[in-house]
């Protein structure tokens, strides 16, 4: 099995997306929309890499859904790795990962890092 | 009184003493009495009931949907908090987690509160103020859950 590592080649200043599902998004201010830190807290979480492919291609075939966008700088100073398959299909795609725990849980204090610093690309679209 | 049933993807309805789960007009799965609930904790159990309508792959990454004992746990939690200590609670954001877990999140001017009903039916805790971590852990019964909402409240 292939062991997930941090690869080098994504430089820092890499732009992160992910999608957002409406039913993720919240308004703790009662005015703005803010993804939930349940966006992040996940295992091995998929994003794809900005380099590499739109905004509108990661949105492609996902009506309604937002998309947001982090740096890869933030989620390794958080404690994260970004791993590659070498042989993953899916343009520009890749993992990120507790350090250490590749398995493991993104954690609330990683999530709520990348709270801070994300972007919207796009809101979801809210019924 | 909690009337519990298996829950289906299903069409919530809020009645004017009930809160009803029903996979059709027929068909009630779930009905969970008002009796005794205040407007913020019909409307959050509304919420939660709602979510049951997920599919498969809902969040576009293999997310799964609230599970059954999810809801009925995450609905418990709601119910416990006692009145009329608290009849002016804000309703919170309940969103699913990948998993098949629904987490509350409350929140006040600068502090957030967020509460995790996991698949395995425990429940995890998660406070923040001005965006920094504070505390987070098992939640540990009533009592405790009365003095994180007063927290979160500034009670």
């Amino acid at each position: 099995m292939e062991q997930l590592t941090d690869d080098p080649l994504i430089p820092d200043d890499e732009i992160l997306y992910r999608r957002v599902s409406p039913d993720q998004i919240t308004k703790p201010d009662g005015q703005n929309w803010r993804p939930s830190s349940q966006v992040f807290k996940t295992r091995q979480m998929s994003v794809r890499l900005a380099s590499l492919v739109s905004a509108e291609e990661v949105l492609e075939g996902h009506p309604g859904f937002g998309l947001v966008s982090f740096t890869a700088k933030i989620v390794r100073e958080a404690g994260c790795i970004i791993a590659r398959h070498r042989d993953d299909p899916i343009i520009g795609h890749a993992l990120v990962c507790p350090n250490g725990n590749v398995d493991g849980r993104i954690s609330n204090g990683i999530a709520h890092i990348i709270l801070k610093s994300y972007v919207w690309i796009k809101l979801p679209e809210v019924a | 009184m909690i009337i519990d049933a298996p829950v289906q993807p299903c069409t919530a309805l809020e009645g004017s003493d009930h809160v009803y789960l029903s996979k059709s007009s027929s068909t009630w799965t779930r009905e969970v009495s008002a009796y005794g609930l205040l407007p913020w904790q019909m409307q959050t159990i509304h919420k939660i009931i709602k979510l049951s309508n997920l599919q498969e792959n809902w969040d576009s990454y293999d997310g799964k949907p609230p599970a059954s004992n999810t809801i009925s746990m995450a609905i418990k939690l709601i119910e416990s908090l006692p009145w009329p200590y608290y009849d002016d609670v804000p309703v919170p954001a309940v969103i699913p987690t990948s998993e098949g877990g629904l987490q509350l999140e409350w929140s006040s001017e600068d502090r957030e509160l967020d509460l995790e009903v996991r698949p395995s039916g425990h429940i995890e805790l998660f406070k923040c103020q001005n965006g920094e971590p504070i505390d987070e852990g098992p939640l540990k019964g009533t009592t405790h859950l009365n003095s994180l909402v007063s927290w979160v409240l500034a009670v």
